[in-house]
């Protein structure tokens, strides 16, 4: 069973906002392989700083609005 | 569908098996029956390495011609995901290989057959490349 991160992360709401992008898309903007975007979506995978900020900048809006860490 | 890099690590892992399998299944069953210096081994550790080597050589084959698509897709071969799985199964694997080495460096100081000291290091190393490549696959997976 997969292990996943608690990081969760908007990128399925945001890419249906971006009139509807598809993961290979924002996998081509980002610079990284489809199966990391989907990884990311699932939670199975916590990105660098570098790509979550790439993510972000895709999407125009902060980092914040993209993934979230659960406050305990 | 995996990508390219995982592919190829699961034809890694699978020419590893069928190699290993084979040797394993030819040569211990005599080791249990007669003397050492009767084994044939030297042969059989040959073709296991041309099985494996013939395995993988196929299975980057199929993995490239069916991953055309993905890279016409997105256009990226790897990224920091595929590195950190790389890193990870190859420190897994390096650990293997370290206590490999020693069993069978400590083989040769004691006087052993070089028999043992030779499916030792055959052995050990090709279960060290599947440790790392099964340690890359979970990585993959998000299991690690």
């Amino acid at each position: 069973m997969a292990k996943s991160t608690p990081i969760t992360n908007e990128i399925r709401t945001l890419r249906f906002h971006a009139e509807e992008m598809t993961q290979a898309e924002l996998a081509r903007r980002v610079g990284v392989t489809r199966q990391t975007i989907i990884a990311i979506e699932q939670g199975k995978y916590s990105p660098s700083l570098e790509v979550a900020f790439k993510i972000a900048l895709v999407f125009k809006v902060n980092l914040d609005a993209v993934f979230q860490y659960p406050v305990e | 569908m995996p990508g390219f890099l995982e592919r190829m690590n699961r034809a890694v892992a699978l020419g590893t098996i069928l190699a290993l399998g084979w040797y394993l299944i030819r040569v211990v069953p005599q080791v249990t029956s007669w003397p050492l210096d009767e084994v044939s081994w030297k042969g059989e550790m040959v073709i296991a390495v041309v099985v494996f080597v013939a395995t993988l050589i196929a299975d980057i084959v199929r993995a490239a011609i069916s991953n055309r698509n993905e890279l016409d897709e997105a256009g990226v071969v790897d990224d920091e995901r595929d590195h950190a799985a790389e890193r990870r199964g190859d420190a897994w694997g390096g650990h293997a290989m370290h206590g490999t080495a020693f069993v069978a460096l400590m083989l040769l100081v004691l006087e052993f057959d070089p028999f043992w000291a030779a499916n030792t290091l055959f052995v050990g190393a090709m279960l060290a490349g599947l440790v790392s490549t099964l340690v890359k696959i979970l990585t993959y997976r998000g299991s690690v």
